[in-house]
């Protein structure tokens, strides 16, 4: 029984581990990408016309998600809400058995 | 403990998630500064500001002010404003006098004593100067102007360090000069007209022979009316773009030049050069010089 859910901790922890690799090799690719093609709209932009800089706004624009690409396969990387569904269904669990104990 | 390739690529995200942040806050202050709605200080904020006049700026400043005015008579034909912090306003109206009203601002009541408005008058031309009653203490405090003048006036001269320069409701033939370093200039029509600013814009109507404006970082946007052979017709900037109106009779001999900008003209052009950032040519007989120069900004000359 011990080594089962020993085995079922460990398969979920790699499955975990998996997934928050898997989201920051994903932002890296998507980095990659917006910097390509902002380079790509400033080249056209002066070539056709070097008044008005308009591949700013996709810059700014596509910049905002990249951040919070970053911010979510970095920063919050085991998935925020995730975790705190976790903590509480804990916390409920312990409460419950605290209320089965004392019956 | 050795480093794993793992950790590397945890460095490089966490790098160009920096860099991402980099660029959002770049390409919004760029955004922001091309912007002329934002450079001519036309935020909702400070429009809303000018709406509630004095009385907001007292509010919220915790700033002493007083008010004053002088009527003068007499056939003056030049007017000389000097400022150092403060606003200008000039209105052409149809009285035979001079109404010369100021608001004295400061951050306490003693500097405000301290601070005069000094008129003074020859037998042609009326003088105003900001000035301090006492030399010795540190000027603390501005002075807006707001002059009425009868249509005997044929130049005016605007100096003033932080303050937007406006001149309303004039006649076509005054000459005037307005320089101000920080601060828009504003002339709803002008004779020969030589204008100014370091970081505002300049709005203006001419229809004079000798034109000359300059800014550092403030826009141009103009009317050009009526102009004769022998006209001088010179418009520069550093960073800012140049925008002007001609009426169809405008014959010139143009050089623009806008070393990263756009350049575009809507009369036809007779090209003697053109080049990536450079046009030269004739507009009709090309009988006046006309210049424009910038170098960050876009050059256009549209007809009226």
């Amino acid at each position: 029984m011990g080594d089962e859910n020993k085995k079922e901790s460990e398969n979920s922890r790699l499955n975990e581990a998996r997934k928050i690799a898997k989201n920051k090799v994903a932002f890296i690719r998507h980095f990659i990408t917006y910097i390509s093609v902002l380079v790509v709209l400033a080249i056209i932009n002066n070539v056709t016309s070097r008044g008005h800089q308009w591949w700013l706004w996709v810059a700014l624009f596509w910049g905002i998600g990249v951040f919070f690409n970053f911010m979510s396969a970095y920063l919050f990387k085991g998935g925020g809400l995730k975790k705190m569904e976790d903590d509480l269904t804990r916390r409920e669990m312990e409460r419950l058995g605290e209320t089965d104990e004392k019956k | 403990m050795k480093k794993s390739k793992g950790d590397n690529v945890n460095y490089l995200g966490i790098l160009f998630g920096l860099l991402s942040l980099v660029i959002i806050i770049l390409s919004l202050v760029f955004l922001v500064k091309d912007r002329h709605i934002f450079r001519d200080g036309l935020f909702p904020f400070k429009r809303w500001e000018r709406a509630q006049g004095e009385k907001y700026l007292k509010k919220f400043s915790g700033r002493e002010r007083a008010e004053g005015e002088e009527i003068l008579r007499g056939l003056h034909s030049v007017l000389d404003v000097k400022n150092v912090a403060g606003s200008i306003e000039i209105t052409g109206w149809d009285k035979d006098y001079f109404l010369i009203k100021y608001i004295k601002s400061g951050p306490t009541s003693e500097s405000i004593e301290n601070l005069m408005a000094k008129i003074e008058t020859t037998k042609d031309s009326i003088s105003i100067k900001r000035s301090t009653a006492d030399k010795r203490l540190k000027s603390r405090g501005t002075i807006s102007f707001d002059i009425f003048i009868p249509d005997t006036v044929k130049s005016i001269s605007v100096n003033s360090v932080s303050g937007s320069i406006e001149l309303s409701r004039m006649d076509p033939g005054i000459t005037q000069s307005l320089k101000t370093v920080s601060g828009k200039i504003e002339t709803d029509n002008s004779g020969n007209l030589q204008a100014g600013s370091t970081s505002g814009s300049i709005t203006f109507r001419f229809s004079g022979s000798d034109l000359r404006v300059n800014t550092v970082s403030g826009s141009i946007r103009g009317e050009m009316l009526n102009m004769t052979p022998g006209s001088l017709l010179d418009l520069s900037s550093v960073s800012g773009s140049i925008h002007v109106d001609a009426d169809e009779t405008l014959n010139a001999e143009i050089a623009l030049k806008s070393v990263s900008g756009s350049i575009s003209c809507d009369f036809p052009v007779t090209i003697s050069m053109k080049k990536r950032n450079r046009l030269e040519g004739k507009i009709g007989d090309g009988l006046i010089p006309l210049s424009i120069k910038t170098t960050s900004g876009s050059i256009k000359i549209r007809k009226l």
